[in-house]
């Protein structure tokens, strides 16, 4: 299925006299489309993808989501009903639950059967189809990652929001990840944002790559 | 998010309904008759009395636990593991029994003080008398009251004053320079808030101060209440009391600031070894503490009890033993399902004065000293009869039942403790988390249940121990509220001394002890494990 997100004049502060961090922004991601946000510590990246994902509610402008309003001025969509899936920095594995029980984690409302063919698909997928009965801890840095891709992707979402995903991983690793992530989504037609601060990365998985610079878009290419 | 923020406002009003009545009360200021009587000769002197006690718990305690803590989170000696054990078991020990434990080694100053009397005269004996108790009570109210300070410095020295100490080494601050600037800043919150604990307990006391003769404001409330059958009088010094530890919570609370302490634990390899002579300097600050708080009142009444209680069977106390457990254990859990109440709420709300709110409402009930609660509940307990005259059946339940007012009032008293460990049990919890959850699809009592509750587990089971521990050790309330005939081990202990049986209160002591103390230690190895 291809979806269609359309952000409008989105502002937001953290406080009320605080300096705005997004300040009257509008951008469109198209289906299929991987776009990259690139910019400095601070520019307001990680808090447009809160915004999206429902964490944060703007303090004025719209998200909308194909003809779906998810935040409007009378109308939030809470995070849970938004079928948006979160890569974060850190991957946030829940540490007392296996690597199975948190690719199942966002699979709650499917039937135990087809729950059962996707934690394996996925785990095939993610090429770690030995280590489901694992905990986090016992994982190294990559593979967390994986996983929580792997449980991102689980239940389809309709978009897929990257938080500097390989920031915490070393070079070598980082590219084969970065590599690996975006073949996934192009296969599986995820339409995609990711946010980084390394240009070369942007530049090289989007499709499009915006500019963030004190909560405006500088530049878009 | 309404209905949430109603119900908390609701029970709120429920929990705090003691502390508002004696507050009410103390502003409109209504006393009784015998009020000027008890502001001339009871209140003046109880002040004194009680401040001068305040002043020496806390500055016997600090002495007790900071050297303590340094030494154990500076130093690696033979025995630090045992020690980081042993330093907090004088919890286990109720001061109102450590106070009854000194009672044979007082008398043996006797001769000592008729030999002033003989020398100097009976105003020189009256004041050696008053020194030698004051000297008495506040050492062993102290030895049993540390613990709070030592428990909340360690972590801070463990962890943060010890890594910045190294840096400001590096920096080229001198030995003086370090304490000064970075040593005592960084530990004076913890300090204070383990300090307040302390002087709460000391105000909550009736139990040592009374077996002590002297008159606390504690004691003067239940003079008051009992002696001159003055309600109205107790519960306006009560509001007074009340109005003053507040005071000093908020001063308390403001001085914490935007300080937030680790729970991490120094790794050994990094601390440095002590050589012979340092070892046995770390063995006396760390022993001296546990000997006066654990091992005298231990040893002492194991020698009472093989003394005199030969013929004791554990089945004598049969009674004693369920009931306490019985009441410790159903108050925790109250404590401990409002208490997550509360806290889920205030993590899940994003509004600062809901967070507010929620945190006040469990931290207030500890404001109250023992005997002012008992005052509120007992209010609060007359009003509701008043208000249910009309129904037969609710208000011979209120009025028969005496036991429901007992745990209202420990639930409002000690929600605070259990309160704050399992606040600091979420705050380990990454935000990050429950976010992702809310993410996959799920819905804020799911993410509770499944995210939360698990991941809460060794805090859940160190605030049952630490609720139940408090409780066991409690005095002023149970026995003020408890319905006739229900002894536990605490009020088993002091009805014995009371009745002049000194030498039988080993018994019920040593297994009160003995329960707190396996407490205590399984709370120190989930603390570890975590």
């Amino acid at each position: 299925m291809s979806h269609h997100l359309t952000l409008h004049n989105i502002s937001h502060r953290y406080t009320r006299r605080g300096l705005p961090v997004l300040d009257d922004l509008s951008l469109t991601l198209d289906p299929f489309e991987i776009l990259s946000l690139v910019g400095p510590s601070g520019c307001g990246k990680s808090t447009l993808l809160k915004l999206i994902a429902g964490l944060e509610r703007p303090t004025s402008g719209s998200i909308q989501l194909d003809n779906e309003y998810l935040t409007g001025p009378r109308r939030f969509l809470p995070p849970e009903k938004r079928n948006i899936g979160l890569v974060s920095q850190t991957g946030d594995l829940f540490p007392h639950m296996t690597v199975e029980k948190n690719i199942a984690y966002g699979l709650h409302k499917w039937r135990r059967a087809s729950r059962k063919d996707r934690i394996t698909e996925l785990l095939e997928t993610i090429e770690l189809p030995t280590l489901a009965k694992r905990y986090p801890s016992e994982l190294s840095g990559g593979e967390a990652q994986r996983v929580a891709l792997a449980r991102a992707l689980a239940p389809r979402p309709k978009i897929l929001l990257l938080d500097e995903p390989f920031s915490n991983l070393d070079d070598a690793l980082r590219n084969r990840l970065r590599d690996f992530t975006f073949d996934l989504l192009r296969k599986s037609k995820t339409s995609a944002l990711f946010v980084s601060h390394h240009q070369d990365d942007a530049h090289v998985v989007g499709d499009r790559t915006i500019s963030l610079q004190k909560g405006r878009i500088a530049k878009q290419a | 998010m309404i209905a949430g923020r109603l119900l908390v406002l609701i029970l709120g009003l429920i929990l705090l309904s003691p502390v508002i009545f004696i507050l009410w009360g103390a502003a409109a200021g209504s006393h009784g008759e015998s009020w000027p009587h008890v502001k001339e000769y009871l209140l003046t002197p109880a002040l004194k009395t009680t401040a001068i006690l305040l002043i020496g718990v806390a500055l016997v305690s600090l002495l007790f636990s900071i050297p303590a803590a340094w030494c154990l989170s500076n130093y690696q000696f033979w025995g630090r593991r045992i020690f980081s054990v042993l330093l907090i078991l004088p919890l286990a020990v109720p001061p109102y029994i450590a106070a009854y434990i000194t009672t044979e080694a007082r008398e043996s100053a006797i001769p000592w003080l008729v030999e002033i009397r003989t020398d100097h005269g009976i105003d020189a004996y009256l004041r050696a008398e008053l020194y030698h108790r004051y000297a008495w009570l506040i050492a062993i109210m102290a030895s049993v009251l540390y613990p709070y300070i030592f428990l909340a410095t360690r972590s801070v020295f463990a962890h943060r004053s010890r890594q910045l100490g190294q840096a400001a080494r590096l920096l080229g601050a001198g030995r003086w320079r370090r304490f000064r600037t970075i040593h005592v800043p960084l530990v004076r919150p913890a300090a204070i808030a383990g300090l307040f604990l302390v002087c709460m307990e000391v105000l909550s006391d009736y139990g040592a101060a009374k077996h002590f003769g002297f008159n606390t404001v504690t004691v003067v409330i239940f003079r008051t209440w009992f002696g001159l059958d003055e309600l109205e009088t107790a519960r306006f010094l009560s509001g007074t009391i009340l109005a003053g530890v507040l005071v000093i919570l908020i001063l308390e609370r403001l001085q914490r600031g935007k300080a937030r302490f680790g729970e991490a634990h120094s790794s050994i390899d990094s601390l440095r070894r002590t050589g012979p002579s340092g070892t046995l300097l770390c063995w006396i600050v760390c022993g001296l503490p546990v000997a006066l708080g654990f091992a005298y009142p231990l040893v002492t009444l194991m020698q009472w009890q093989s003394e005199h209680q030969q013929n004791f069977v554990l089945s004598d106390y049969r009674s004693e033993i369920i009931r306490t457990t019985l009441l410790t254990l159903s108050v925790a859990l109250i404590c401990i399902l409002t208490s997550l109440f509360f806290l889920a709420f205030a993590r899940f709300t994003k509004r600062r004065l809901d967070q507010t709110l929620a945190q006040a409402i469990s931290s207030a009930g500890y404001a109250a000293p023992s005997t002012v609660m008992a005052v509120g509940v007992l209010g609060v307990a007359s009003f509701s009869r008043t208000f249910s005259s009309e129904n037969e059946s609710l208000q011979s339940l209120l009025v028969s039942g005496s036991l429901i007012w007992l745990l209202f009032a420990l639930t409002s008293r000690y929600l605070a403790v259990s309160g704050q460990v399992i606040s600091a049990g979420f705050q380990t919890i990454p935000t990050p988390l429950e976010q992702s959850a809310r993410i996959l699809g799920r819905k804020p009592w799911m993410v509770f249940l499944t995210i939360h509750l698990p991941l809460l587990r060794a805090p859940l089971i160190g605030a049952t121990i630490l609720v139940s521990v408090d409780i066991s050790k409690e005095l002023p309330l149970t026995l003020l509220l408890r319905p006739f005939d229900f002894e536990t081990l605490g009020t088993s202990t002091y009805s014995l001394v009371n009745q002049g049986y000194l030498f039988a209160s080993a018994t019920p002591a040593l297994i009160l002890i003995g329960l707190c103390a396996i407490g205590l230690i399984i709370v120190e190895f989930l603390n570890r494990k975590k």
